[in-house]
């Protein structure tokens, strides 16, 4: 699982303290369930930045999965 | 959504993808899920077991290894065994239908079966013949893809169509069917473990891949079937288990 890669093209930088954002490879985890992939995640602080479009397809169908629903 | 496999042989591009998710053959159990349930078992060092369905040879390999055991393989794909004898020298691999091999009745310690049956539109064909070639007293480790809502089964999931558009959930059968089947061939069934988890994990490592479970279909599938693998799935409720057996000492068939 790690040689997923969610990094969307942006020049966002960290809301929180304005760092920049860089690939991290990072532990997702819901209900037990741990998946490992490449985010954009703040350089300082380690915010991640979780794109809009996976958070509301892919982890949401997970999510679904992961409840058993 | 709920993972379901299918025997089609995808393009080879796609078919590397698939085997990168599980390490090996695209199922859900594990190496370790195998091995255990092997041990269990307690065969002597040269029993000799059949992996009837063998695919690309990932169990043929651990078994040598970790238990030293006289090992048989038997796909009816002819391309994974061709995979599999590049790999290794010296493995004993047999092209035939589950439902008639070429072994000795009586010959073997153990038969491995694994996400076969669910795949055949004759199960029951497939375990008189593992009951064949197995001794009396010998064991069946069988596991599967199994159905926990039989009551969502329909009318538009009978009579599916045999041949290569074949997905697992076709043919899977609910528990108390299993059990049913393996009694009337004399098996006597010594355990059943669920493990559903880890088919709700191939799923979910499908979806991060592919973007969703119909979409991962639509790479084995026409879509038309890529979306009714799908909504079977949600309907039928497929869970995922490892059942142990031992043929009873008066079956002999032959």
């Amino acid at each position: 699982m790690s040689d997923l890669s969610f990094l969307p093209e942006t020049n966002w930088r960290c809301g929180k303290c304005g760092e920049k954002l860089t690939p991290r490879i990072t532990n997702v985890e819901y209900l037990g369930n741990t998946f490992t992939m490449e985010l954009l995640a703040c350089e300082k602080c380690g915010l991640v930045l979780i794109p809009e479009d996976l958070a509301r397809g892919r982890m949401f169908e997970v999510e679904q999965l992961l409840e058993d629903k | 959504m709920h993972a379901t496999l299918t025997n089609i042989p995808p393009a080879p591009g796609k078919r590397a993808a698939l085997r990168s998710l599980t390490g090996g053959p695209l199922r859900p159990g594990t190496i370790e899920l195998t091995a255990a349930a092997i041990r269990r078992l307690g065969l002597q060092r040269g029993a000799k077991l059949l992996d009837m369905g063998c695919g690309y040879g990932a169990s043929i390999n651990m078994l040598q290894s970790e238990f030293d055991l006289n090992v048989f393989g038997l796909d009816i794909d002819l391309g994974k065994l061709g995979d599999l004898r590049k790999e290794g020298s010296g493995l004993a691999l047999v092209q035939a239908d589950a439902g008639r091999t070429p072994f000795l009745s009586r010959s073997m310690d153990a038969v491995l079966c694994e996400c076969v049956l669910s795949l055949l539109g004759c199960a029951d064909d497939a375990l008189r013949e593992i009951a064949r070639v197995l001794r009396p007293g010998g064991f069946l480790v069988l596991s599967d893809i199994y159905v926990r809502s039989p009551e969502g089964r329909g009318a538009e999931d009978r009579n599916q169509p045999s041949g290569p558009l074949t997905c697992c959930l076709d043919y899977a059968m609910d528990r108390p069917g299993v059990e049913s089947l393996l009694s009337r061939r004399g098996f006597e069934v010594l355990s059943f473990e669920d493990h559903t988890q880890l088919l709700t994990r191939l799923a979910a490592k499908l979806v991060f891949t592919f973007g969703s479970l119909e979409a991962y279909w639509e790479t084995l599938l026409p879509p038309a079937r890529a979306a009714k693998a799908c909504a079977a799935g949600e309907r039928l409720k497929p869970g995922y288990g490892v059942f142990l057996a031992r043929k009873g000492e008066r079956h002999g068939h032959g």
